[in-house]
């Protein structure tokens, strides 16, 4: 049974199996390793994902929606077109496509996964992606984190041995993850992260900077003059590693505006968020108890670390320099294959092994021992960065006089206060009465490799034991539920393959003509009007060739050297 | 089972060898497969290298770990320096590391190396300055409208000198100085200061470098000033709009998960309106009670014996239905109050007696009051008046008391309702 490997990420997707001994990467419908994570809606029945709904993005943003993975874990909904759905429901769009495509590719079907999720998801994030899974009807045989598969892929790429210090900056999520490999061992010591610090959020800084530096009200744009504007800018962003400075033309507020994007600018700009890639480092290297000086590589993943200033910046903190040897957009995907590899327990992978650790403190909350009526201090069970699979046991006491129950809420997080962790759920047990601190409970926490949460309480007077497995997320969907979504996400189909090709360059020519102007426009929508001819007379010889000419006359317009 | 029958290795002080061991033994011990056996190998493990770092190869000897807090120190000493002393250049470290592809870091080294010479300028350095951003310190912390705003703090951050180590130091570190004061000035409490929040604290650590260059620090400060810097953990310094980041789509519709977990309903003081029901309910049923008993006694139908029996019926129903495990008369039931004792337990049996007598005592004299008052002019209109008049003088009385009523105080009761 072939397992996929799924790299879920914000901006892009992609995915790999495991086959004859290594990891094997899956080209989409177009040919391509990535696909972007961007959802849309054509007509009332037809979905549409990657590449085509990034273009339309831009033409047509309130029917295709993107960076929806930050919404991840969360209830809100975001409408398309007609509908509303909540970020699993679009992550399983995503998923969908990718299974498609690796079963079109390998010619099987595909049912069981494994997906990685950012080190520092919590466990209401992990919940959704897992929900995402089955939603797209792929069963999630174990979620991995993003830096650990990134190390997976190096791992056995480069044969190292040592620390590695794995720095991952995606589109919308940073982590860091301090990694030990030995004699096929890939140990986790510790991981620390940001969930809010990606390559959206410096481009994001680049439109509020630019918007501010023209004098141009947010308020005032169209959500399509908005898309343009983050559409020419993160051009800008990604040409700005290259030898010319950028300059960014575009059509804003009835203006025309010629700017030229400069290092020095970008740098004034990203200082604060570089200023918060500090911190995870500096935690998970104080988690995992390891000297610099003991580091043997800095490894960069994610497309963001393309990014001068960010390896800049890394490379002051270690003062060395980070290397990337693998293309940081897909080792994800890779670590992601060899893990499917691992779970299928693939015989050239017998010799390795992963460990992974739990990113953030479990526990329960408690009173005040010398003032019971003060509640709700966070008691941690399992600390962060410990090793999982793990289990801690603490005995608690009652604090008031024939008190007959007790009442324990399940927390993450890593305050003092349970008030501001992440609350996962309750677990209540009858205790006898008795005079307080007369009864005790004791409490054990398992957290197994794929953040199962098991808590025990057991009644030590009596011996009464209770149990809670914290599985679904509190407000995560039901049996009932989740049976009503399939049927309304099932309703919603893919287009057939040969279409998405036309529907891809189509929706890019759409694009290309918003973004220029004068003359280039003229001669696009020019050709774009010659394609639309071609299509509608379907003749299929006559549109393969169309399609290669109309492909190489877009390409000379659309730089995008990230894409491959 | 010692740490080093579980590793099957004489007890060691060679690392290696430790790690050898345990990747042998973790390859038929799969964390997948047997989380038990993996849990005690790994603890065996995590023992056997403690003891070979101290020296202690009989892991007998049941040595305490050493305390994180010292570890960290010791941790933040290293880093301090290898961020602050930039040796010459990615030298010594990178060269155990084989199979490394040697072509990709030149391409970087390029702008690396154009940064590194600037920050390793020798000892006679200028002072740096740090006026502009002590300057906003100040201001803010002179405004206290102001101060305990983060996102009026966060103004501290649009300067790229705080990228540089020494100036962060530096600046952390003065900083820190005209906190600590003010912090000092707030807990004589002089009126106009209040006591910096912990997001503000938490962020200025962060940009400050506080908690990483402690030992540094120490040299000026005390350790029970900086102390509270390890209350600071897992304060969120900055916290993103729902929904921020999404490209496109139609409306966005917010539906927040926690307002779905705290409908785990709090518990608050019953509002007038539900008391009111609930009382007019157990009178209207106390009332049908009484009539009923005069009925089947066969007694002749006076207002007296119908409002002395109508209350007689509502003392022994509240009471015994508040004794129950609903804890609620069938008025409180209905509108989904119930009766507990200050701490919000169950009432004991005692209080809830006390509490019908006293309603009961209540009742009787606003009945007879009532009927003095109204004998004469409403006698036609039957018991219900009395029974009005007394309902009014319990909800006019209600709000006064923060939602208690005479029996309330008087037995140590509460009357509360769940809501979201």
């Amino acid at each position: 049974m072939t397992i996929l490997g799924i790299d879920l990420g914000t901006t892009n997707s992609a995915c790999g199996v495991w086959r004859d001994g290594a990891e094997t990467l899956i080209p989409n419908s177009q040919g391509n390793f990535l696909t972007p994570s961007v959802v849309g809606v054509d007509g009332k029945t037809n979905i549409l994902v990657g590449k085509t709904a990034a273009n339309r993005l831009v033409t047509n943003p309130e029917n295709n929606v993107a960076v929806f993975k930050r919404l991840m874990g969360t209830d809100h909904r975001v409408g398309l077109g007609k509908e509303k759905f909540t970020a699993t429901e679009l992550s399983s769009f995503v998923l969908r496509s990718l299974k498609n495509d690796a079963e079109a590719f390998l010619g099987e079907e595909i049912s069981e996964a494994v997906i990685s999720v950012p080190a520092y998801f919590n466990d209401n994030q992990r919940h959704a992606t897992k929900l995402a899974g089955e939603l797209a009807g792929l069963k999630v045989q174990r979620l991995i984190n993003e830096p650990t598969a990134a190390a997976m892929a190096y791992g056995l790429h480069e044969k190292g041995e040592g620390i590695f210090v794995v720095l991952d900056m995606g589109g919308g999520t940073f982590d860091v993850s301090v990694i030990e490999y030995f004699d096929g061992v890939m140990e986790v010591h510790a991981s620390a992260g940001d969930n809010f610090l990606g390559g959206e959020d410096f481009l994001e800084a680049m439109v509020v900077a630019f918007l501010d530096e023209h004098k141009i009200e947010r308020e005032a744009l169209s959500k399509q003059d908005m898309q343009r504007l983050y559409e020419v800018l993160e051009q800008a962003k990604r040409a700005l590693s290259g030898p010319q400075p950028p300059c960014v033309e575009i059509e804003l507020a009835e203006n025309n505006i010629s700017y030229e994007v400069s290092a020095g600018w970008f740098s004034r700009i990203v200082t604060p968020l570089l200023l918060r890639v500090r911190n995870p480092i500096e935690q998970a290297i104080r988690d995992a108890d390891i000297q610099v000086t003991k580091i043997e590589e800095v490894l960069l993943v994610g497309g963001a670390t393309r990014m001068a200033m960010f390896r800049n910046t890394v490379g002051r903190l270690f003062s060395r320099i980070p290397s990337s040897t693998l293309d940081p957009d897909l080792v994800v995907a890779m670590g992601a294959a060899v893990q499917a590899g691992l779970k299928e327990k693939d015989q050239s992978l017998d010799d390795i092994v992963l460990t992974d650790v739990c990113p953030y403190s479990l526990g329960t909350d408690i009173a005040d021992a010398e003032d019971p009526t003060k509640i709700g201090f966070f008691l941690p069970l399992i600390e962060r960065n410990t090793t999982v699979p793990t289990s801690h046991v603490e005995t608690l006491y009652t604090v008031q006089d024939n008190q007959t129950a007790v009442q324990l809420g399940i927390y993450q997080g890593e305050n003092r206060l349970v008030a501001k962790n992440v609350f996962l759920g309750a677990i209540d047990a009858k205790v006898p009465k008795n005079k307080a601190g007369r009864e005790s409970v004791d409490v054990r926490f398992s957290y197994d490799m794929n953040g199962l949460l098991e808590v025990d309480v057991k009644v030590n007077s009596n011996g009464k034991t209770y149990k809670k497995v914290i599985e679904q997320s509190p407000g995560s969907l039901t049996g009932k539920e989740l049976e009503k979504s399939h049927k309304r996400l099932a309703a919603l189909k893919f287009h057939p393959r040969e279409v998405e090709k036309n529907l891809e360059l189509l929706s890019r020519g759409e694009r290309l003509y918003l973004l220029h102007l004068g003359g280039t426009r003229t001669v696009i929508g020019k050709q774009l009007a010659a394609f639309e001819n071609v299509l509608d007379r379907q003749n299929q010889r006559e549109i393969d060739r169309a399609q290669q000419d109309f492909s190489m006359f877009l390409d000379q317009f659309d730089q995008e050297p990230l894409l491959p | 089972m010692t740490c080093w029958e579980v590793l099957e290795l004489e007890a060691t002080e060679d690392f290696r060898a430790i790690k050898r061991a345990y990747a042998k033994k973790l390859k038929i011990t799969r964390p997948d497969d047997d989380s038990k056996a993996f849990e005690i190998l790994h603890n065996a493990y995590k023992e056997a290298l403690r003891c070979a770092e101290y020296g202690i190869a009989d892991a007998n000897n049941d040595d305490e770990p050493l305390e994180f807090g010292g570890n960290l120190d010791v941790v933040a000493e290293q880093l301090t320096e290898a961020l602050v002393s930039f040796p010459e250049g990615p030298t010594q470290h990178q060269e155990p590391v084989t199979g490394v592809n040697p072509v990709e870091p030149i391409v970087i080294s390029a702008q690396v190396s154009g940064e590194l010479p600037e920050v390793q300028e020798e000892p006679t350095r200028e002072p740096i300055d740090t006026s502009g951003p002590l300057d906003t310190v100040r201001n803010l912390l002179t405004s206290s409208m102001n101060v305990h705003k983060l996102e009026l703090w966060r103004k501290l951050e649009q300067d790229d000198r705080w990228l540089d180590e020494d100036f962060r130091l530096a600046c952390g570190r003065d900083i820190l100085r005209l906190i600590l004061d003010y912090q000092k000035l707030a807990t004589e409490k002089k009126r106009r200061y209040r006591r910096l929040n912990k997001s503000v604290l938490a962020y200025l650590d962060q940009l400050g470098g506080w908690r990483l260059y402690f030992d540094d620090l120490l040299d000026e400060f005390d350790y029970e000033e900086l102390e509270f810097l390890y209350e600071l953990d897992g304060e969120q310094t900055s916290q993103q709009a729902d929904g921020y980041g999404i490209k496109g789509g139609g409306n966005f519709q917010r539906r927040t998960k926690e307002a779905a977990q705290n409908s785990a309903m709090k518990t608050y003081n019953a509002d007038l309106s539900s008391r009111g029901f609930a009382f007019g309910i157990d009178c209207v049923i106390a009332l049908g009670l009484g009539v009923l008993v005069e009925t089947l006694l066969g007694l002749d139908y006076t207002l007296e014996a119908a409002g002395n029996l109508t209350i007689v019926a509502y003392v022994l129903m509240t009471c015994s239905m508040e004794l129950s495990r609903f804890q609620a008369s069938l008025g409180k039931l209905i509108t989904g109050c119930r009766v507990t004792d200050n701490g919000l337990q169950r009432a004991r049996v005692y209080n809830v007696l006390m509490r019908g007598l006293v309603t009961g005592l209540i009742l009787w004299f606003a009945w007879a009051v009532g009927l003095v008052v109204f004998d004469q002019y409403l006698f036609k209109a039957g018991g219900v008046w009395p029974l009005v008049i007394s309902v009014g003088i319990l909800l006019l009385y209600l709000p006064a008391t923060g939602y208690k009523t005479l029996q309330d105080i008087f037995t140590n009761t509460l009357v509360v309702e769940e809501r979201t």
